[in-house]
């Protein structure tokens, strides 16, 4: 079956808010080549609504490359209880239950359904145990404050750790694959 | 002149305990061989451990009567402990600082010996952090959301840069990270 997919830039201590202000030369060739083959394993994308508001006023018009032709042209689902309607091409509205609606998308044949930045959707994809894989890319920068990707008051998760990289930059890249917290201790 | 190194063991979520003081019962799922001999290499590097008071008491408490190599190690190392409520220091081999740590720190960096190394001590890493005194992070990162505790690195106005030295991945799924200041 497809996987769900997520990755995220994360400064040392687990800041994901704004990652532009401390990227700095960290995003080179080699984590674009990364992200690439990320991106090519995904035909699916997921949006939590703050990203879909961000990047439909950006990519439609951008020429960044390839990134720009693959956020614009692959389906699109964003998860929003607010937003009456999507206009950026290739995208639709999901109004109805996470879960259902992740399942039903899991059903369909293809490639990995992948999350598209949107760290409160990944949280709650990880906090709901619908999240098959998470990529956090480590920057070597202690950020000091901002949004982070773990919310206080969840219950103890353990993950496994599936992979590991790092680029010359000094961005270590970690794939961690979630444990079903219903599932047995394995 | 010596190098002042942090050690912890932290969780994805930037904890190095959990919501009560000392709860690191989490290291259990990790804790093994490669830890351990981790552990013991990284001993032969000490020469001095530095503790604030919280991590102090508790490390005092715990090794004191433990037995086995890391125990021998603990107890027989020469160990500084920064607080200004202490009266005294009671575990072997243990000098009292009451006064700024910064400043002792600072002393103690270029004085000949092998390095400087803390554990826990949050505050002390803080307040050690902002004076530029720390030269190396080295931290294990666990394959683990806790939910909720003591972070590491305590929020700051001030952005760091670090330059990555070493990403070691040990058997556990523990991710050791070692960076310097940029």
């Amino acid at each position: 079956m497809r996987k769900v997919v997520a990755g995220l830039f994360i400064s040392l201590d687990g800041v994901i808010q704004s990652p532009n202000l401390w990227q700095f030369d960290n995003f080179d060739n080699e984590m674009m080549s990364a992200m690439n083959a990320h991106i090519a394993r995904e035909d699916t994308i997921l949006l939590g609504r703050v990203t879909y508001q961000e990047w439909a006023a950006y990519w439609p018009t951008s020429t960044d490359e390839p990134y720009a032709s693959h956020i614009n042209n692959t389906p699109k689902h964003v998860i929003s209880t607010t937003l009456d309607q999507v206009e950026w091409e290739n995208s639709t509205l999901i109004h109805g239950d996470l879960a259902e609606e992740i399942e039903k998308l899991k059903r369909q044949s293809g490639k990995n359904i992948g999350v598209a930045g949107s760290p409160t959707l990944v949280e709650s994809l990880l906090h709901q145990d619908l999240l098959d894989e998470l990529t956090l890319m480590v920057h070597p920068v202690v950020v000091g404050n901002g949004k982070r990707l773990f919310k206080e008051g969840r219950e103890l998760n353990r993950l496994r750790l599936e992979d590991s990289q790092t680029t010359s930059t000094g961005v270590v890249l970690l794939t961690y694959q979630p444990r079903s917290q219903s599932g047995s201790d394995q | 002149m010596r190098k002042v190194v942090v050690w912890n063991m932290v969780t994805l979520d930037g904890y190095f305990e959990g919501r009560n003081p000392w709860e690191i019962d989490w290291h259990e799922y990790v804790w093994g061989e490669d830890l351990e001999r981790f552990s013991l290499d990284q001993a032969k590097e000490v020469g001095t451990l530095l503790f604030g008071r919280k991590t102090y008491e508790g490390m005092a408490d715990y090794w004191s009567t433990a037995t086995g190599e890391v125990a021998e190690f603990m107890n027989s190392i020469s160990k500084v402990v920064f607080s200004s409520s202490l009266k005294t220091a009671e575990w072997s081999n243990t000098r009292l600082v009451k006064g700024s740590a910064e400043e002792e720190v600072a002393r103690l960096k270029q004085e000949p010996g092998k390095d400087l190394f803390i554990f826990g001590s949050a505050n002390l890493i803080a307040s050690l952090t902002a004076q530029g005194l720390i030269d190396e992070y080295r931290i294990g990162l666990n394959p683990l959301v806790l939910g909720g505790g003591t972070p590491m690195f305590k929020p700051s106005e001030e952005r760091m840069r670090l330059k990555l030295l070493e990403a070691r991945t040990m058997q556990s799924g523990v991710v050791l990270l070692r960076y310097a200041r940029a």
